[in-house]
């Protein structure tokens, strides 16, 4: 049993998931690999296929496309190129979401910030580049002097609209069938903040789940979730769940990449017993 | 020397066909279906025995029998035999006398049936079976139970009938049967223990790595866990699957004596097998079967009792036994009330245990069908509940 883990740097940092996981996983008898895209040129007319599963744990376009390129070529990715291909697309992925009704902010797209002022006028914006692999964003707009001095973006933008919960927003983990909930305070100005606190998710944040794994083809993804009114509202997905503030959160994904990788991955498998 | 192994499955093939092989026996399994097949066509099977770290593989050579459609062949093999295995898990166990009946009957000398069930009255139920159909012609026969001390995880048959059947198990690892039941005329079986008292060996195995073992599924399934070997990691489960086989431990000393119980040493040992991946055990395989698991003499209740007589609480097997309870397919409403607890346990409804469990049933079942984050803190990851989002 094999994987490769496409990632950019060399290891992973000590205290990452990634590393946890990995290091679970040999120690489970797993062979596994770092695959490094690096800076130099990497051919894509000999890839060669040498692992039983490929996982994409986070990465930049270059490692995105190299990886939908290995895909491309045969291998088995954990998180298919194409869900995370949407997934670093902001605009589509919300777009997507809108259009199969999950509840989403007042969003927008624009090519230069200049064209949101009209929409400052009725109250704040949260902008983020369209593209994930262009940086996290999250930038509150209050008002126009705030858009004139934003720096020039790398390419086009995603503006919501902004709800004063978000500094209370809710990190949503789906892995498999299962669902894990995180309260956090952002942005975050502690270990404490940045960590945050597990919630028992209730049945409607987890229908939800279920339904935007339905729009985007997975079971494997982190949500940005903020309440308005006491309605869940998805604000952003992840194409890999981070699982932080998740207890034994390496141990978890490590038990279901593994059995993923065995192909016994059974949404519904439970012991049962008639009386 | 010739031995007949009934049942085709994983403690069939992966230990008593193993050591019988081993100790130079020429083999018969009786089986059917796809089992019985590649059986046939390849003429034994694959043994994997994985500790984690290295795995040998070896073949075993096997003649094999329909054990539907050949009763001739099956009573000539059987009357022929030195020795018989019977390895067809609990279920199917009390239907094994009709099969073996003709053939201990033809036997032209007293054989011995050995059950290798993890059930205590395994060798009961086999006599009874062959009664029904021999009477007391029945009793010229010996019949015992064995305590097996090998995981076999897995019987793996591959969509091509061309790929053999391979057994995925553990190495290592004895028997225990018991002396006073058999007549011993067959030849030594490798690792085979002759046990005086078969019923303390079979209890320490129970109480200690069979309750230990179903503590980890059964928390393990709660957490939400795939494999035994990533619940036994967990930083909660692990010292509540120690806890409970301590306290298992406890009764066996304390009934048994010492000698039987085993150093405290021992249950490291053995927690540290739980972790051995390459079996690729799942909650689901260890944990199935709750209401037999939760019986009155069983490895969580019956462990449980006998650790109360020692003066112990057992805080961790009752936890286990609660968590088990939620796992049986009746109504959650039921499963809180303690007339059907005691009656899934057999301890009556008013037994102190009832009560307890009852309690700890109570606590869990408010999580629906969720899975738990923190036993300490009684944290779900969901509920099934609709709660205010705030």
């Amino acid at each position: 049993m094999s994987i490769g883990v496409v990632m950019a740097q060399r290891v992973p940092q000590e205290a990452s998931l990634a590393r946890q996981m990995i290091a679970l996983l040999r120690e489970w008898g797993v062979t596994v690999r770092m695959v490094r895209t690096g800076k130099g040129a990497r051919s894509l007319t000999d890839l060669a296929v040498v692992h039983d599963m490929y996982l994409l744990t986070s990465g930049s376009a270059h490692l995105i496309a190299y990886a939908t390129a290995l895909e491309a070529a045969g291998a088995r990715c954990v998180n298919t190129m194409q869900v995370t291909s949407t997934c670093t697309d902001r605009v589509r992925t919300i777009g997507l979401l809108a259009a199969a009704g999950v509840p989403v902010p007042q969003s927008w797209t624009a090519a230069d910030p200049a064209g949101l002022a009209e929409l400052v006028q009725d109250g704040p914006i949260v902008l983020k580049p369209a593209y994930r692999t262009d940086g996290p964003g999250g930038q509150v707009i209050w008002d126009v002097d705030d858009l004139i001095h934003l720096p020039t973006p790398a390419g086009p933008i995603l503006a919501q609209r902004f709800h004063p919960s978000a500094h209370r927003d809710r990190k949503i983990y789906r892995v498999g069938e299962q669902v894990f909930g995180v309260k956090r305070t952002w942005p975050a100005r502690s270990y404490a903040d940045k960590v945050g606190e597990p919630f028992a998710v209730d049945r409607e944040i987890r229908e939800l789940t279920d339904r935007i794994g339905a729009v985007l083809g997975t079971d494997l993804f982190g949500v940005d979730m903020v309440v308005v009114d006491g309605a869940p509202i998805v604000v952003d997905v992840h194409p890999f769940p981070a699982l932080a503030g998740v207890p034994e959160a390496a141990l978890r994904l490590a038990d279901y990449v593994y059995a993923v990788n065995r192909g016994t991955q059974q949404p519904g498998d439970t012991i049962g017993g008639a009386a | 020397m010739k031995a007949v192994i009934v049942g085709a499955g994983r403690i069939g093939c992966g230990f008593a066909a193993h050591q019988l092989a081993l100790s130079g026996y020429d083999l018969t399994v009786l089986g059917r279906g796809a089992a019985l097949t590649r059986l046939r066509r390849h003429g034994g099977f694959q043994l994997d025995l994985t500790d984690g770290r290295s795995t040998t593989s070896s073949w075993i050579e096997t003649d094999a029998v329909d054990s539907d459609g050949e009763a001739d062949r099956v009573a000539e093999r059987i009357a022929d035999a030195d020795l018989v295995c019977v390895a067809v898990g609990p279920a199917a166990l009390p239907r094994i006398g009709a099969l073996i009946a003709p053939g201990l009957e033809q036997a032209p000398r007293p054989l011995d049936v050995i059950a290798f069930e993890n059930l205590e009255d395994a060798a009961e139920v086999v006599r009874d079976g062959v009664r029904d159909i021999l009477g007391e012609a029945a009793d010229r026969h010996g019949y015992s139970g064995a305590v097996v001390d090998r995981v076999v995880a897995q019987r793996i048959m591959d969509e091509d009938p061309d790929e053999p059947l391979r057994i995925l198990g553990e190495p290592g690892g004895d028997v225990a049967v018991d002396r006073t039941a058999l007549h011993l005329r067959f030849a030594p079986v490798k690792d085979m223990v002759l046990a005086e008292d078969f019923r303390a060996q079979f209890r320490s195995k129970l109480f200690r790595y069979s309750a230990g073992h179903a503590t980890t599924a059964y928390l393990g399934a709660l957490k939400g866990y795939r494999y035994v070997h990533a619940a036994i990691r967990d930083s909660e489960i692990r010292p509540l699957v120690r806890a409970a086989m301590i306290e298992g431990r406890t009764g066996v000393a304390y009934r048994y004596g010492e000698h039987v119980a085993g150093e405290e040493s021992e249950i490291d040992r053995i927690i540290e097998r739980f972790g051995n991946a390459a079996l690729g055990d799942t909650v689901v395989r260890v944990g199935r079967d709750v209401p037999r698991k939760l019986a009155y003499d069983e490895r969580l209740i019956g462990a449980a009792r006998l650790a109360a007589n020692a003066g112990e609480r057992p805080v961790a097997l009752l936890r286990a036994a609660a968590t088990a309870l939620l796992a049986v397919d009746i109504p959650p409403q039921a499963r809180a009330a303690r007339v059907t607890i005691g009656e899934l346990t057999g301890l009556g409804r008013d037994h102190p245990f009832s009560r307890r469990l009852q309690r700890e049933v109570l606590a869990l079942a408010s999580g629906g069908d969720g899975l738990m984050l923190s036993l300490q803190d009684g944290m779900w990851a969901w509920t099934a509940q609709d709660e205010e989002c705030a």
